[in-house]
């Protein structure tokens, strides 16, 4: 009777030891992943989601500063939300905290960017709203833009269709933008 | 030796669950609109909505004035421009219109051209009435032989009809530019 008590504490004290090593183990795990996102250059593909995105020139024009790209849809199918739904545009990263986000523009045409098909790359503008650098920033010297993709899922856990989830970052781009008159 | 029939039992049955585990068609196969295949020159009728194709044509620029501005619509790629003839069945509906490729690439017919007269997408069916619409798609030259249009209702709602309408046999007439009055 003793021995089978006995038994059965030790079986439950192994389970919590268990638990305590493995959550121990996940923080020492957490440490040791690096946190740094990857540093993606001009010309270089960052993941957005559906889209591939190709970052080429930034620059600041009027008080606007303005990043030059190359979108391309990575699906199968016209994609109506190139940024995801809802849509996160990269983000630009001041000392004040969040700015407004980007509007994206056709270069060809000058149109907002609406759509995106198959095999067909588009060159935009993405353009940040005049008075979303303060005047301290201007002209900027290092600007930092990060970039984040829409998780995608196959089957997902309450349908076992495939889902668009939330947001994680995917890149930065770490640059001096050139000034133009 | 006691055991081991419930033992082959319960073997059996892990493995028969396993095998419906692993033969499930998933959502994403199951749950799909009944897409129709029409031959060309044929018309193609669903619950919601009939239709046909009346021509195509392909363009590489698109000129139309609406709202008092001229507009001149350019694309890396071609426009495909489809001529449709379309009515709805029981009640008053809209389209959504999708060129499936050669490829089997799927195109939206673009954004871009919604304000033209007589858009597919923006054209509102009544039963009873045969309708013309006009869908344009921006798409790379060689998506156009093979390709075929889909229509189906704008949310393409699962277990609903939708259409896969065969394009004329001939090839498309090419324009350089294509023109819309006001």
């Amino acid at each position: 009777m003793i021995l089978r008590s006995l038994r059965l504490r030790f079986l439950a004290s192994l389970g919590i030891g268990a638990a305590i090593l493995t959550s121990w183990w996940l923080r020492v795990e957490d440490a040791r992943a690096p946190k740094e996102l990857p540093q993606i250059g001009l010309g270089q593909a960052v993941a957005a989601g559906r889209t591939s995105l190709i970052p080429e020139r930034l620059m600041v024009q009027d008080g606007q500063l303005i990043l030059e790209a190359t979108v391309e849809t990575m699906t199968g199918a016209t994609v109506g939300t190139p940024f995801g739904a809802p849509a996160r545009l990269p983000d630009l990263l001041l000392e004040n905290g969040p700015l407004p986000a980007a509007e994206v523009i056709l270069l060809r045409d000058g149109e907002p960017l609406r759509q995106l098909h198959p095999r067909m790359p588009e060159q935009v503008r993405l353009i940040w709203p005049p008075d979303s650098l303060p005047p301290d920033h201007l002209p900027p010297e290092m600007t930092t833009i990060r970039f984040s993709r829409q998780i995608f899922k196959l089957r997902d856990n309450l349908y076992g269709q495939a889902s668009w989830l939330g947001h994680e970052p995917s890149g930065e781009l770490r640059i001096t933008p050139e000034v133009l008159p | 030796m006691k055991g081991l029939a419930p033992a082959c039992i319960a073997l059996a049955g892990a493995g028969l669950l396993a095998a419906f585990h692993a033969t499930n068609p998933g959502y994403n196969e199951t749950f799909r609109p009944f897409v129709t295949d029409v031959p060309a020159d044929q018309p193609g009728e669903t619950r919601l909505f009939g239709g046909q194709v009346a021509g195509w044509r392909t363009a590489d620029r698109i000129g139309f004035s609406r709202f008092g501005r001229d507009r001149l619509l350019e694309t890396q790629g071609v426009f495909l421009l489809v001529d449709l003839r379309l009515h709805a069945n029981i009640q008053s509906t809209t389209l959504r219109a999708v060129w499936q490729g050669a490829s089997g690439r799927e195109y939206a017919a673009t954004a871009r051209a919604e304000n033209l007269p007589g858009a597919v997408e923006s054209v509102a069916l009544q039963p009873g009435l045969t309708m013309s619409a006009l869908a344009v798609f921006e798409l790379p030259a060689d998506e156009i032989a093979g390709g075929a249009l889909v229509l189906t209702s704008p949310l393409n709602p699962p277990l609903e009809g939708g259409l896969r309408l065969q394009p004329p046999a001939a090839l498309p007439e090419h324009r350089a530019e294509e023109g819309f009055g006001p």
